[in-house]
């Protein structure tokens, strides 16, 4: 307790036990929230009749403090580092310091207290001052009652801790907002026709922490000349940062592809971009991209250091696995190399991020879903239409990880269903 | 989950032994220990993964920030791994290029480019 600090000595006992007796005129005021912790007050004060005076108060005013009392600043600034109180009493002429300093000092160190500041008889104006400075409240010391200190000291840490809940609801909804931005940013709405040739299944979970955003990325491109063309990205790491190079890549890709720039060139213009944009050599990116053409079952695939995709067909799923370069970002004079993966009639491909794989599973050691589950998992949801599939699947996944914690990582899915454009043709 | 790390010095070389999860929460610690290795002057660094139960895309991204760093004091970095599942994201990643990756802690210690 108060022992614990240099020049504090310890609080006088209740005044209900031993002398000095209540002061006349004082009815006994009920302990503010009966069973609650009392109020910690840190009285900082160079005058031991002051601080005695102050303590005599506080004893009497119902609020179940016992003061620690600092009689210097740089002993009351220890105290705030040691053992923050909710209520700093205040005096600001202090053998080390005097004045607008004092209150600075306190306030700079003083976290989450209130600061009530107790001037002279003729320190009405300083009182007002060191309010207009960030104190809460400011007492005249001798015209305190215990209900007057009761009432000034309960209202300053009340008033202190709404402060401070409205400034984290202000931080908390800042960062939603920013989330919200990039999460647009990320996921966008398929540029498709007019009778789109593939039917889009997109889905994103963000991972359990929602304050770190990830860089997970999507988009879906119908060009002029009817061949669906889809991305799927996953940028290295969390935060603004790897978001931000997230949407840059998903807006470069989208320019790229409608500017008709196709295969290996496109992957290589990626990695430019990557190594521009990027906001520091750790950063790296995976992506894969796929083109469906109108009437031709077979998927023209280039993969950057991402993981394969799932191949549906109306009996069963595999992990098809072509060819592979490298990730973006990590290898200097690096090649990628088109593959193709044939889609069986009446099937659809799944790109994914390796979040849905990654899930840790219950039960002892560190043993992941991995892309081998992921497959058993697939098809299970055999027959279903996209949508059902892709929800279920992520369900599915989600819910064999360590006691349905979720995803510790982002999670993105995108499904393409080839519908047949002219159905009287060849179907 | 948690992270372990040790070093040791054999020869010219500094074993990073390490051990748990790399991963967006960890991985900073990783991070830490190489920069503070190269800072010293080690610029020679043999990293064990046998005992790395997960390996993110933050963890990769440190290892392959690790290797930025002592190249640029002509250093090298090499790994040791043999657990399948790590091997196969160096792999997919295309690391497998960047990174020497070798079967044992003494294979990776007198190994010479």
């Amino acid at each position: 307790m108060a022992s614990e600090l240099g020049p504090l000595r310890p609080a006088p006992e209740p005044p209900s036990t031993t002398a000095p007796p209540p002061r006349q005129g004082t009815l006994p005021e009920p302990r503010s929230g009966t069973g609650t912790a009392p109020l910690s007050v840190l009285l900082v004060e160079d005058d031991p009749a002051d601080a005695l005076l102050i303590e005599t108060l506080l004893a009497d005013s119902g609020l179940g403090a016992r003061p620690r009392w600092a009689s210097t600043l740089a002993d009351a600034l220890l105290a705030l580092r040691t053992r923050p109180p909710q209520c700093v009493l205040l005096d600001l002429h202090l053998p080390d310091a005097r004045g607008r300093r004092v209150l600075a000092e306190v306030l700079a160190h003083a976290a989450g207290a209130a600061v009530v500041v107790m001037t002279g008889l003729a320190g009405e104006r300083d009182g007002l001052a060191a309010v207009a400075a960030g104190a809460q409240d400011y007492l005249i010391k001798d015209r305190v009652d215990p209900d007057l200190l009761r009432r000034t000291v309960s209202y300053a840490v009340q008033r202190k801790q709404t402060e401070a809940a409205a400034a984290a609801l202000q931080a908390e909804r800042l960062r939603a907002e920013e989330n919200a931005r990039l999460a647009r940013g990320l996921l966008p709405v398929p540029l498709l026709g007019d009778v789109p040739r593939v039917r889009v299944t997109a889905r994103y979970r963000p991972g359990r922490s929602t304050a770190l955003l990830g860089g997970d990325f999507y988009d879906v491109v119908e060009d002029d000349h009817g061949v669906v063309h889809a991305v799927i990205g996953d940028v290295s790491g969390h935060g603004p940062d790897a978001a931000a190079l997230g949407v840059c890549l998903r807006i470069a890709w989208r320019t790229l592809v409608l500017s008709g720039v196709r295969g290996p060139a496109l992957i290589r213009y990626l990695e430019r971009i990557t190594l521009a944009e990027r906001a520091g050599p750790e950063m790296y990116a995976t992506v894969c991209v796929l083109a469906l053409h109108p009437g031709d079952p077979v998927l023209r695939v280039l993969r950057a250091g991402h993981p394969g995709l799932l191949i549906r067909s109306p009996t069963g799923v595999r992990l098809a696995d072509p060819a592979r370069g490298p990730a973006l970002g990590l290898l200097a004079g690096a090649d990628w190399t088109q593959d193709e993966v044939e889609l069986p009639p009446g099937g659809s491909a799944v790109l994914f991020t390796d979040g849905l794989c990654e899930g840790r599973l219950g039960g002892a050691g560190a043993a992941r879903l991995g892309e081998d589950g992921l497959v058993a998992l697939a098809n299970r949801l055999t027959g279903l239409p996209g949508p059902a599939f892709t929800d279920g699947l992520m369900a599915d996944a989600e819910a064999v990880t360590t006691a349905g914690d979720g995803f510790a990582d982002d999670v993105a899915v995108v499904l393409l269903e080839p519908v047949p454009h002219d159905p009287g043709a060849s179907g | 989950m948690d992270l372990s790390l040790s070093t040791e010095t054999v020869g010219d070389r500094t074993v990073v032994r390490v051990g748990g999860e790399i991963d967006v929460y960890t991985a900073p610690k990783l991070r830490e220990q190489l920069v503070e290795l190269v800072n010293d002057g080690s610029y020679h660094l043999v990293v064990d993964m046998e005992g790395v139960d997960f390996l993110d895309s933050t963890g990769l991204g440190v290892l392959v920030g690790g290797l930025k760093r002592v190249r640029a004091h002509e250093g090298s970095l090499r790994l040791v791994c043999n657990q399948e599942r790590i091997l196969k994201i160096f792999r997919i990643t295309g690391l497998t290029k960047v990174f020497p990756i070798h079967t044992s802690v003494d294979e990776a210690v007198s190994a010479t480019d």
